[in-house]
């Protein structure tokens, strides 16, 4: 008596494990389940992106507003206005005034070199729209020339003072006095 | 090629009709396919993956699969073929990709109490006075189908466990006769050395 397994026997054996089934009731289920997949995948496809669940929500909040049109309202409005101020803004050059430095102010107390003033009061914003901000120092637009002739930066061919990077080597008696003019004879 | 594996009433031509319904978007002709072919590729899956959690997972992937790749079903084949290639496709890369593998029958399958006496008769003649445990058995069957290689299990699976014909197995894995015949061949030396070292250690 052969004691090993044939070819036949381990057939046999596949066979019988073939048999394994899981009971009727889970197959008749399985193709609910194979259907509600396809059906969800499905409507999952169809939702386009986030604006559009977003709009969706407020619809099915039943809100009076209606939502779709509030961004391309937005964008009208906000181009709208920005050619109003434009239209009413005058050129950059007549906004800008050099400062002088006032009689007894001292160039060590300066924080912004360049201070930028408009003549037209309420107009200061729209010079800052043209100028850009780096560190604490304005930049200008290439076509503006806002820099004054008199400038109150150290180093600077205009800086009233001379280019003396010492100022407390400065002689004092050189100083703009506040009375200067007065008590000249 | 013969339908004798497929287990649904459903003819070709209407299987073809059937799969043009579902492209053209009807729900309910799509389940009809599903309801014909749904035990048989679950079964198939299940021998190859091992266990209900994964092989359901993979059952229904394998009908999502189909339905969305619908289109490029050619008719030249048998649809029950096209599908037992997605399946099995799918298992394979399942069995490639997960790191622990589990195998584990049913707790009460719905065995032929004919079948069952032919194992157990099988066992008290190779090894008589022997008490038979079937459900260690099937255990040690389950560990020695684990061990073949993913191409020789499906052939195992598909011929020896699913009764398909070589032709059908051909059709499925792409690959000529001579290939599915030697593989076959290999696959079942390799379950016998393990069994029987099974028999042995008893």
């Amino acid at each position: 008596m052969n004691k090993n397994f044939d070819e036949k026997d381990i057939q046999k054996l596949l066979r019988w494990k073939g048999s394994e089934m899981p009971p009727q009731e889970y197959f008749d289920n399985l193709h609910h389940s194979i259907l509600e997949r396809i059906r969800s995948e499905a409507s999952s496809k169809g939702q386009v992106g986030w604006w559009n669940q977003i709009t969706e929500h407020f619809d099915r909040a039943s809100l009076n507003f209606n939502f779709k049109w509030a961004l391309p309202v937005a964008a009208v409005l906000a181009v709208t206005g920005l050619i109003f101020v434009n239209q009413n803004t005058p050129p950059l050059e007549e906004q800008m005034v050099v400062t002088q430095p006032a009689s007894g102010f001292r160039a060590t107390d300066i924080q912004t070199p360049h201070p930028v003033a408009s003549t037209v009061p309420g107009k200061f914003l729209n010079n800052l729209q043209s100028a850009s901000y780096s560190s604490n120092q304005l930049v200008y637009p290439p076509t503006a020339s806002p820099i004054p002739k008199t400038s109150l930066i150290k180093g600077d061919p205009h800086f009233p003072f001379g280019n003396s990077q010492n100022l407390n080597s400065y002689p004092t008696s050189k100083w703009p006095r506040e009375n200067e003019s007065s008590s000249q004879p | 090629m013969t339908e004798s594996v497929a287990e649904n009433s459903l003819s070709r031509e209407q299987e073809y009709s059937l799969v043009d319904q579902a492209i053209a978007g009807d729900h309910d002709a799509f389940s009809k396919l599903v309801m014909a072919h749904q035990s048989r590729i679950y079964s198939t899956i299940f021998q190859m993956v091992g266990n209900h959690e994964d092989a359901n997972d993979l059952t229904q992937d394998t009908f999502l699969k189909a339905y969305k790749a619908l289109k490029s079903f050619k008719k030249n084949s048998g649809f029950f073929t096209w599908l037992y290639r997605i399946g099995i496709n799918l298992s394979i890369n399942f069995i490639n990709s997960r790191k622990r593998r589990r195998f584990l029958s049913f707790d009460n399958p719905d065995h032929d109490a004919e079948r069952e006496s032919e194992i157990l008769q099988l066992i008290s003649d190779k090894s008589p006075g022997k008490n038979v445990d079937l459900s260690e058995l099937k255990q040690k069957l389950n560990e020695a189908i684990d061990k073949l290689s993913d191409k020789h299990k499906a052939v195992v699976v598909m011929h020896d466990i699913q009764g398909m014909s070589h032709e059908e197995i051909c059709e499925v894995l792409q690959c000529s006769n001579g290939t599915v015949r030697s593989r076959l061949f290999y696959a079942r030396q390799q379950l016998q050395a393990l069994m029987n070292d099974y028999l042995k250690n008893e």
